[in-house]
């Protein structure tokens, strides 16, 4: 690679877009190789402020980002991931590599696998920069302690503020800069609260789509593992790449992958967007919240959808209460033994879930499946009736360190907990700031496996109301 | 109790064909389905004092029944071989304008609007509604008899003082005891099988999904089963035929292609490999004399052509009990939440004693129990596919003393039945012999999901080779 794009020569290589850097690797005019060290850099210049990594792979970064090179070179280009630096949540595993899962219990755990869903994306051609930052197991009671054994990774538009979790480094990767896309794995909405928070684009898929092969459990029945990106567009490609049928997770779904990015630029025009405005009696939302939210709606309509409400079958407070004895029940299952043996190296956070976990009766998590069956369904066939939905995502923008009242809201006083329990694809969309800088963001909720329509309506608005333009200045 | 009005008890009669037999003379005009049903309406009347198979008897509702079969069949228009036939149902059933008891206080003595799933199908094949069986309070309890229910404790035809073997407490009496031709019971963890092992009959617990469980009283969502309690094996397959196949009504129901008889019942069984599981594992260990039947039967197969091979449970008996013990109560108690907590008192010893245990099992166990039941259900199904079928025992042993807690408990809970309600595979039991006292003895013939097909050949090639079909309770 002889010629350098003057592009490369600059640290604004760092926030091209997965499509924009896919383009000029592919026209060779940007090498792998300086795009990889120029996230490396990135790394070093911003994680002493931000605290965004727990590992950093770098060498075998560089590694992989000459093997990409020269394969591009001899003509061997594998589609729009080749050469493209990504970071994980560290609870997925890579073998040969330490998953910490943020975690005492876990510090000295090499791992003897590698996640289904990064094989698919370096099979893709993707380069693993490392490991990020994230909540004890991806999990807590919604408290931030600060006595986890790294520090917290903080918010890159305010550094004292929270970054949303339990993916807490994966928001802020991708915002910042130090990362092209980033994995995270979402339970109750630990994908799309740190994108919310950060402002970003963050993806649940339909329960099923997306393998959890080689990635620490949280709850059995809620996990789903998902991508978090700058723009819509490369969030399409990246699901299109980590989804697909993987015989090891017993939860995956034999479906083919639609093309995700396809046809995502063909606009909404006759799009039938339901929007849900009543979530029940207890919903408080900031001002700028509500405020970004509804001036979507014009936006949308200028496009060509057409708006209806949208009432979802139940309150938001049904859907969390089920959410949560499920989540409680399986998640105590799951750490029971470390629980009872070695709580003392648990994190305050971890334990005061795991407690509410104990006590738990197999009568309640039975009746709360049961229930959630019957919300399942009847949620599907309110969603049904319309295209897609549009929904609050967080009722706050992401609050500062120190209010843990305030930062217990942020992430069980959210709306995106329904759609753990009924399956349905949701994505965080960002659509501005408030008044103090902070990114705010809407929900994006479609039918069962139609994230396609999804990416289509977040394009299409993301492009006519130009939010991917501002960046945290760092 | 509706019963018709006479003065003295009618006579007893002979015991009624089975339905296979009574259907070619139905179909020829040489047998009415009233004068057959009559016969175990006499029968039913005349034995209810000493064996307490039914909580209602329906006579009026099966004379209308039968006179509506017999005319249609009169018209030319005969269903099969089940039109005109007699059936009776466990008291968890609903069927219309009956009450379902459910064989507790708890109920409130209203009657059922419409037929459950299986009663509807019964009834569009032709058959004839006699009334509703004995059945522990709503379908499960501890393994104990307090006789503290609003009914009375069904016996044994075979000796009255012994247990009929529960929940379906009135089906396998009924059928041994010729109170009606057919039965229809439901299966948790034995339910269908031990009252079947009990009185000597067939008892099936199909593949979990193929026979529908709508309008049926609910036990334990993971592992309950509707099945039939027959005398003959060609008989539970004529049931299987009518019943089974996707319903919408039931989410557990399974969408697979209708169960049709294998054409030739009784027919050859040479080159069908076999695995014999004998060693259940430590803990229950078989009476001798189930053990020397169960050997004897495995002589009588062998001799037809049969290819046995010895096999192993991937997990003993008793260690798949106890996962079910976790499994199995918390769900009951999940669906009785509410009357435990209000309405306690009102239930028999039996029933709350389980749901009492089950209240307090923590959400954490019962997790732990369904992934481990999703292990070993996947290692039984890894041994099932090796072969066309599996044999073992079903309960380790016969019909208890009624008033021996001890041995009413052993009777129920010492069983290999519980593997395959776990693991959701179809398996039945039928009679391999008799005690020297006269009580039945039985073994467990189990095959891969969905086939029945195969387990009902084995099971009949065995009938048919042997002579236990012959021997009726002498009442």
């Amino acid at each position: 690679m002889n010629e350098l794009s003057p592009m490369a020569a600059s640290s604004d290589v760092v926030h091209l877009s997965i499509a924009e850097a896919s383009r000029l690797i592919a026209a060779r005019k940007l090498s792998p190789v300086e795009l990889v060290g120029a996230f490396l850099a990135r790394i070093e210049a911003t994680q002493a402020t931000l605290n965004t990594y727990i590992t950093v792979l770098a060498e075998e970064a560089m590694e992989a980002a000459r093997a990409a090179e020269a394969e591009i070179a001899a003509g061997r280009y594998k589609g729009p991931l080749h050469g493209i630096p990504f970071a994980v949540k560290d609870n997925y595993h890579v073998k040969g590599v330490r998953t910490t899962g943020g975690s005492r219990l876990m510090l000295d755990y090499v791992a003897d696998e590698t996640a289904t869903t990064i094989e698919n994306l370096c099979a893709s051609g993707a380069i693993l920069l490392g490991k990020l930052n994230t909540w004890e197991y991806g999990t807590g009671d919604g408290k931030v302690h600060g006595d986890l054994p790294f520090p917290l990774a903080r918010n890159p538009w305010n550094t004292d503020h929270f970054t949303g979790g339990s993916s807490t480094g994966a928001g802020v990767a991708v915002a910042a800069g130090s990362a092209m896309f980033a994995l995270g794995s979402d339970t109750g909405g630990s994908v799309r609260l740190p994108a919310a928070a950060t402002g970003v684009q963050g993806m649940k898929a339909t329960y099923g789509v997306v393998s959890r092969a080689g990635i620490l459990p949280n709850c059995w029945t809620l996990d789903v593992a998902g991508p978090l990106t700058w723009t819509s567009e490369d969030n399409a490609i990246v699901l299109e790449a980590m989804a697909g049928y993987d015989p090891r997770d017993p939860q995956s779904l034999n479906r083919p992958v639609p093309p995700f990015a396809r046809g995502i630029g063909t606009g909404i025009a006759g799009m039938t967007i339901g929007v849900v405005r009543d979530l029940g009696p207890d919903v408080v939302m900031q001002d700028e919240v509500a405020a970004n939210l509804a001036a979507m709606e014009p936006v949308l309509e200028s496009l060509g959808a057409r708006l209806v409400d949208l009432t979802l079958p139940t309150t938001l407070a049904e859907y969390r209460t089920i959410t949560g004895i499920i989540n409680y029940g399986e998640s105590f299952s799951i750490h029971e033994e470390d629980f009872m043996q070695r709580h003392h190296l648990m994190g305050a956070s971890l334990k005061a879930k795991m407690i509410a976990g104990f006590h738990l009766r197999a009568v309640d998590f039975i009746a709360a499946q049961r229930r959630r069956r019957e919300l399942a369904l009847a949620t599907d066939a309110v969603i049904r009736t319309v295209d897609a939905v549009l929904a609050p995502c967080t009722f706050l923008t992401a609050p500062p360190f120190g209010d843990q009242d305030e930062l217990t809201r942020f992430t069980f006083g959210a709306a995106t907990s329904p759609f753990n329990v009924t399956g349905h694809p949701a994505m965080a969309v960002a659509n501005g700031f408030d008044a103090k800088g902070l990114p705010t963001s809407a929900q994006l909720v479609g039918r069962y496996f139609d994230e396609a329509t999804l990416y289509r309506l977040a394009f299409a608005y993301e492009i006519a109301a130009n939010t991917r333009a501002a960046r945290p200045s760092l | 109790m509706n019963i018709r009005a006479t003065g003295a008890p009618p006579a007893l009669g002979e015991f009624p064909p089975t339905a296979v037999e009574a259907a070619k003379d139905i179909a020829a005009g040489r047998l009415s389905p009233t004068e057959l049903v009559t016969l175990c309406l006499n029968r039913a009347e005349a034995l209810q004092p000493l064996l307490h198979t039914y909580v209602t008897l329906d006579a009026e509702g099966a004379l209308a029944a039968a006179a509506k079969a017999e005319a249609e069949i009169a018209r030319g228009h005969y269903r099969g071989p089940l039109h005109g036939i007699p059936f009776a149902v466990k008291d968890n059933y609903d069927a219309a304008g009956l009450p379902t008891t459910g064989g507790s206080r708890l109920h409130d003595g209203s009657v059922a609007a419409e037929d459950s799933t299986m009663v509807a199908r019964m009834k569009a094949a032709g058959a004839v509604l006699m009334g509703k069986l004995g059945t522990w309070e709503y379908g499960t309890g501890n393994g104990g008899e307090y006789f503290d229910l609003p009914i009375t404790t069904t016996r044994n035809p075979w000796d009255p003082s012994r247990f009929a073997g529960g929940s379906s407490t009135g089906t396998g009496a009924a059928v041994a005891s010729g109170t009606t031709v057919l039965a229809l019971g439901s299966d948790t963890t034995g339910s269908v099988r031990l009252p079947a092992s009990a009185c000597g009959c067939v008892g099936i617990r199909a593949t979990h999904g193929l026979m529908p469980r709508a309008g049926l009283l609910a036990n334990c969502y993971a592992m309950d089963v509707p099945g039939p309690i027959t005398w003959t094996v060609e008989e539970a397959a004529l049931i299987t035929e009518a019943v089974s196949g996707y319903d919408p009504r039931d989410p557990s129901s399974a969408e697979v292609p209708p169960f049709v008889r294998p054409a030739a019942m009784g027919g050859s069984i040479r080159g069908l490999r076999i695995g014999v599981i004998r060693d259940i594992g430590p803990g229950f260990v078989p009476d001798a004399a189930m053990t020397a039947a169960f050997e004897d039967g495995l002589t009588v197969l062998e001799a037809l052509g049969a290819d046995l091979r010895e096999t192993v449970l991937p997990l003993s008996a008793k260690e798949q009990f106890a996962i079910s013990s976790i499994i199995g109560p918390a769900e009951s108690a999940a669906i009785h939440e509410e009357e435990i907590s209000n309405r306690a008192t009102v239930m028999g010893y039996g029933l709350r004693e389980k749901l009492l245990k089950g209240s307090m099992i923590r959400a954490a166990d019962y997790i732990a129990a369904q992934r481990q039941r999703r292990v070993i259900a996947a290692a039984m199904d890894a041994m099932m596919t090796s072969f066309d079928a599996v044999i073992t025992y079903g309960a380790c042993h016969v019909a208890p003393p009624i008033d021996d807690e001890a041995a009413m408990i052993n009777f129920t809970m010492e069983t290999a039945l519980t593997p395959f309600s776990l693991s959701g595979h179809p398996s039945m039991v039928q009679c391999t012999g008799f005690t020297p006292a006269g009580l039945p003895l039985h073994w467990q013939i189990a095959a891969p999901f969905f086939g029945e097909a195969t387990m009902f050949s084995i099971a009949a090639a065995f009938e048919a080779a042997t002579p236990h079909r012959q021997r009726r309770p002498s009442l």
